[in-house]
């Protein structure tokens, strides 16, 4: 890489952080919603059984 | 089309094929990120510093793409009002601006030893930072306006006035004399690319763009259950109403 390797690693480790970043907040942000989903849904269905 | 637009199915189909595009995002990047990293050879000119373009190109070649895509949705979402298209509009956002982001970031670092200069105002470098601000804006609506209606149907025409900075970004380097270089890989007469640095170059857009469709499936996914979420919390509160009323 010589001279050029400051330029070259900082790119590609941009690239692979920011694109880890995005994909895991992504990923996270579903399975919360999920969990938060079903965790409703359950109290729900409890709800209209005690009825 | 509308059929599966239909948020349940939606939801259902793209569980099936999230976790595919996902282990296909996995090799591609590895393949295509070590190919240029470690194998392609040297360029005889500017040495090892082109190996920024394999990750240059791809993310500004998706900046455009993403909103473009945000674009063709809007219109979707504003002659037949389908809640998705507005939903994949605003989780395609993020990715976008992340990959505006990534090309300005990546460009100034190849900028600096080819050019001299992390940055110059260049029409390119300029059209490109717009297209960062476009982002922005767009996703300030969203947070901006409480009402989700309204909030689509104005962010909605920000996407399409913003299209307009699309061509620019794409034929400034023929319209104005630019420090940034011409198309290289899409030209007429074929690629003017070596298939040695080709191969993982095209390998790295495919990447990039599997990573796109992974990552917008996990955002609108998320979406449309918060959707639910919330449609199921009216639904509790009515009951708890109804329940105190008797």
């Amino acid at each position: 890489m010589g001279e050029y390797a400051i330029f070259v690693w900082p790119s590609y480790a941009a690239v692979i952080v920011i694109m880890i970043a995005v994909g895991f907040i992504s990923w996270k942000n579903k399975n919360r919603s999920e969990k938060k989903l079903t965790d409703l849904q359950s109290k729900f269905d409890n709800m209209n059984k005690q009825e | 089309m509308h059929k599966f637009a239909n948020p349940a199915r939606f939801l259902r189909i793209s569980r099936l094929i999230t976790p595919w595009c996902f282990i296909l995002t996995l090799v591609s990047l590895v393949v295509g990120l070590y190919w240029g990293l470690f194998v392609a050879p040297e360029d005889y000119q500017m040495g090892s510093a082109y190996r920024i373009i394999f990750v240059h190109v791809p993310a500004a070649h998706m900046s455009e793409i993403c909103y473009g895509f945000m674009a063709v949705v809007s219109v979707v979402a504003i002659i037949w009002k389908h809640p998705l298209a507005d939903q994949s509009a605003r989780a395609a956002a993020p990715i976008g601006a992340a990959f505006t982001a990534l090309a300005l970031l990546t460009g100034s670092l190849w900028g600096k030893p080819m050019w001299g200069t992390f940055w110059i105002w260049d029409a390119r470098l300029t059209s490109e930072l717009l297209l960062l601000f476009l982002y922005f804006g767009y996703m300030a609506v969203w947070e901006a306006i409480d009402d989700r209606v309204q909030a689509a149907r104005i962010a909605a025409v920000v996407a399409l006035v913003g299209a307009i900075n699309l061509p620019i970004i794409k034929f400034s380097v023929n319209w104005w004399n630019t420090l940034h270089q011409p198309a290289s890989l899409l030209k007429s007469g074929g690629s003017g690319m070596h298939p040695d640095m080709l191969w993982p170059l095209l390998i790295s857009i495919l990447a990039f763009y599997l990573y796109f469709v992974t990552v917008l499936l996990w955002r609108i996914q998320t979406l449309i259950i918060r959707r639910q979420i919330r449609g199921l919390q009216m639904r509790l509160a009515d009951e708890k109403n109804k329940k105190g009323l008797n």
